[in-house]
């Protein structure tokens, strides 16, 4: 489960066909400038907003070096091998608050944060609830999965999440059999995890769980049962085999519409909900070209024109563990892991916990006025002391003591860097003086939550 | 989702409801959605969850039935004064409910489940909540759908989830943010200012900034649902300084979260719609200890909020609906208690019901693997409660048409 297959290939350029437009690389200059606005666009978009060291890093290793140095991250992670660590508290528990609250605070100290994005990003995409697996341990593998492989080729890792004991329970793997199918599994491969609506028919999921049937969990791993498999001829998408599910999912990896349907949700996801369609031709292309190597398209989509374009900027509405991760890496600081979860459970966004198999809605179905309360619950809680988060270090200790107007001043060029609009800022300024006379602790947990509530604050 | 509802100003929405504290403090933002209009002549609905299986046949108790005694040497309740007639009396602990019955308040629908009953609680309860026993794992609520299908009203959440952290699966609906919350303070806002002064300051703080949204789509919702959001938590502030009981409410736990259930429905435009939970009922081990307390808390809480809403003149508007996972099997166990069955009796109570019998009691002698079987598929319930309290269509809901067992007056 740890092989890092195709990680070999990540450290070269990519080379790309001429006949790109929307993915042609960012060039300086000619497409705009790749000055300090660009790279906190990439650093929100790409990692959750880094701390402002990282900002000049990425000015100088340009914008196709600081794709490639995101889509790697900076080793050593001592984060990365700790989901083995959990082992001992997850086995025979059903409840996924532990593996939670640890993903939480790994959350906040990773080295690698695009592999945290993309890890939450695929636990949407492959969405898998605890409420009916019951049991964290498979959990725990299946997120160790997705940190493992989600960056490479998406073959590895799709194969090796639907063949995961978590994932054949979710869809009921074990009671496809031969002559009585279930069709659970065989219809969301499909549909969700690789060719997406209308690109197959009712008689392809048919056909599709037939090529499952077998698929089975015996003692906590995968086991092809072949006395349960159905051998007999199938026809999916056009095309005929006496396949098995692993010759089944080589075939979908191969159509188009599978890397069409990739590219479309990286674009979501990376560009925001106003991507261009062209653009996903053009994604799709490159993902078939190098195998649908997820890390590398990244690299490419990451450093490309469109990707920099202007109008992008903030045009996504944050999630709420997004939000959250931002926060805390913007200053640099960790907080309780089981509130952090807690808390973005009533935002709307509990962890191991989807609502379903599609995973969680996006983008503004994110918002409500309920769930904005919990927003603001989370932001004026935040660095209270006594409160339940626990900030570590605490605001008194992360901002400098230099008098009410200078603490506002920090916080905003922690959080906002790029500016707030005038007349918010005008509120803050006016805010801290009024403050002025209150213990600072407390203070600052006011400033922090009313600049977090600030509306651009939400987006990225 | 869309954003297209967000800007509607209904002509029942008037400036009335802005006056209070909450509306001056925000004074010059756009009227909200939820206006000021007013619950008046809406019907409320409280949906009562028995968490663990209740042992529907020790509340409702056929007492003269042979079978019974014969299978519950140990754990049958004898006759007592509480005779419901047709051979049935109410456990002894339930006397705070007999006046509701005498005066035809009460309903018991008898031998409601579900076809295919699966024992365990999980899979079980899915069933109850989601209406949809085709579905393997269901993701919304039959409530949570109804509520989201009804007309706008004037409540500031169509319904609420209380005494709880987690929302349950029968409010949750992907069209309708249904908060669950501990108590009414959660949904308000936290501001750090404990002094008026100082947290009207921060308050509209908070309103101005909203201002500064980018003007797009996304700029737009998030300053609604924060001006929404703000308005709300004042408003539900006030209403709930100015609650006060107009019955006295037992301190168990079921009974303050009967409490707050009044103070959620009374609260005006708070919410018409309420799911509380009464935990304990898998009574494996014991039960006549444990089982008798529950149905007294059970008892004493209901009848408390009936005397509550009768005071204020609104039992008349309001349904309460008791449910349990399912029932336990007829033969008692080696450990003096019960195990997981299969259909139970479902209470109803409120003030223009059609109270007494409902259905077709559950034989003790033609069992099903040891179990009553059911004799009323519990949509029948839930649909009627959609179609005639709730006015909401209810084949939408739960896929299919189910007759109504007529215990509700038609609207």
């Amino acid at each position: 489960m740890k092989a890092r297959s195709g990680q070999a290939t990540l450290g070269k350029a990519p080379a790309l066909g001429g006949s790109r437009t929307w993915l042609r690389p960012f060039r300086p200059g000619r497409d705009g400038a790749f000055d300090e606005a660009a790279v906190l666009h990439l650093l929100r978009r790409a990692a959750f907003g880094n701390p402002p060291s990282e900002v000049e890093r990425m000015l100088r290793l340009g914008p196709e070096g600081a794709a490639r140095a995101l889509v790697a991250g900076s080793e050593p992670d001592r984060a990365a091998q700790s989901l083995e660590d959990m082992r001992p508290f997850v086995l025979g528990t059903e409840s996924g608050r532990d593996l939670a609250a640890f993903w939480f605070a790994r959350l906040c100290r990773t080295r690698h944060p695009l592999r945290m994005r993309m890890t939450l990003f695929w636990h949407d995409h492959f969405a898998t609830s605890i409420r009916k697996v019951r049991n964290a341990w498979w959990m725990t593998e299946q997120f160790e999965t997705f940190e493992g492989l989600g960056l490479g080729p998406f073959p590895d890792l799709c194969r090796a999440v639907v063949k995961g004991p978590a994932m054949l329970r979710w869809l009921d793997a074990p009671s496809n059999r031969k002559g009585r199918p279930n069709e659970n599994l065989g219809r969301e491969l499909l549909e969700l995890f690789t060719l997406g609506r209308g690109n197959y028919g009712e008689r392809d999921v048919k056909e599709a769980a037939r090529a499952l049937t077998g698929w089975t969990i015996i003692k906590g791993r995968f086991r092809f049962d072949r006395r349960r498999h159905d051998p007999g001829v199938k026809e999916v998408c056009g095309k005929q085999g006496k396949w098995d599910g692993d010759a089944l999912c080589t075939h979908l990896f191969s159509l188009e519409s599978c890397a069409r349907f990739l590219a479309g949700k990286l674009l979501e996801h990376f560009v925001g909900p106003r991507w261009p369609v062209e653009a996903r031709t053009e994604l799709a292309e490159v993902l078939r070209e190098r195998g649908l190597h997820i890390g590398e398209a990244l690299e490419v989509l990451l450093a490309s024109r469109l990707f920099h374009r202007p109008e992008f900027r903030g045009a996504r509405l944050r999630g709420p563990i997004e939000w959250q991760a931002w926060v805390l890496r913007s200053l640099g600081a960790r907080a309780s892991p089981a509130a952090l979860h807690r808390s973005a459970g009533r935002m709307g966004q509990r962890l191991l916990d989807p609502p379903d198999v599609a995973g969680w809605p996006e983008g503004e179905a994110w918002l409500s006025s309920a769930s904005w309360l919990q927003r603001a619950d989370f932001a004026l809680c935040l660095g209270r002391p006594g409160g339940p988060f626990h900030l570590d270090p605490p605001l008194e200790e992360l901002v400098p003591d230099r008098g009410p107007e200078a603490e506002c001043g920090f916080l905003i060029r922690a959080l906002l860097p790029e500016g707030l609009p005038r007349r918010a800022e005008e509120i803050l300024k006016a805010r801290a003086r009024a403050e002025a006379r209150l213990p600072r602790p407390v203070r600052l947990a006011g400033l922090l939550g009313a600049l977090l509530l600030v509306p651009a604050a939400h987006r990225c | 989702m869309s954003s297209s509802s967000t800007r509607k100003s209904s002509p029942r929405i008037s400036r009335r409801g802005l006056l209070g504290r909450g509306g001056a403090l925000l004074a010059g933002m756009p009227l909200l959605r939820f206006g000021s209009g007013s619950l008046e002549g809406e019907r409320l609905f409280v949906l009562v969850e028995l968490v663990g299986g209740n042992d529907g046949l020790n509340m409702i108790v056929p007492f003269e039935d042979p079978a019974y005694h014969a299978a519950r040497p140990r754990l049958r309740v004898r006759g007592g004064g509480l005779a419901l007639g047709e051979g049935f009396c109410l456990h002894p602990r339930m006397e705070a409910l007999l006046p509701l019955w005498k005066e035809g308040e009460m309903a018991v629908l008898h031998g409601v489940g579900y076809p295919r009953p699966d024992r365990s609680h999980f899979r079980s309860r899915d069933v109850w909540h989601s209406g949809r026993p085709d579905l393997e794992t269901p993701s919304q609520g039959w409530l949570g759908r109804a509520a989201a299908a009804m007309p706008k009203d004037g409540s500031m959440v169509r319904a609420m989830g209380l005494g709880e952290v987690d929302l349950s699966l029968v409010l949750r609906s992907p069209r309708l943010a249904v908060p669950a919350l501990p108590d009414l303070e959660s949904y308000m806002l936290h501001t750090d200012g404990r002094a008026r002064r100082r947290r009207d300051a921060r308050l509209r703080e908070l309103a101005a900034l909203q201002e500064t949204a980018r003007d797009d789509a996304i700029g737009r919702l998030l300053a609604r649902c924060a001006r929404e959001a703000l308005e709300g938590s004042e408003r539900l502030r006030e209403a709930a300084a100015s609650w006060r009981p107009k019955a006295g409410f037992p301190t168990h736990a079921f009974g303050r979260r009967c409490a707050l259930a009044s103070r959620a429905l009374t609260s005006s435009l708070v919410t018409r719609i309420v799911h509380l939970r009464h935990h304990g009922f898998d009574t494996h081990a014991s039960q006549n200890r444990t089982h008798g307390t529950l149905l007294g808390d059970l008892a004493t809480g209901l009848s408390a909020l009936a005397a509550d809403l009768r005071a204020r003149g609104l039992w008349k508007r309001c349904l309460v609906l008791c449910f349990s996972e399912f029932g336990r099997r007829l033969a008692e166990n080696r450990s003096g208690g019960t195990d997981h069955g299969k259909a139970g009796p479902v209470l109803a109570l409120g003030g223009s019901l059609k109270g007494g019998f409902h259905g077709r009691a559950t034989s003790l002698t033609a069992l099903d693997d040891g179990d009553p079987s059911f004799t009323t598929d519990f949509r029948r319930v839930f649909a009627e409660v959609c179609e005639r309290w709730l006015s909401v269509p209810s084949r939408p809901v739960f896929r299919g048409s189910f007759p109504p067992l007529n215990f509700l007056p038609r609207s």
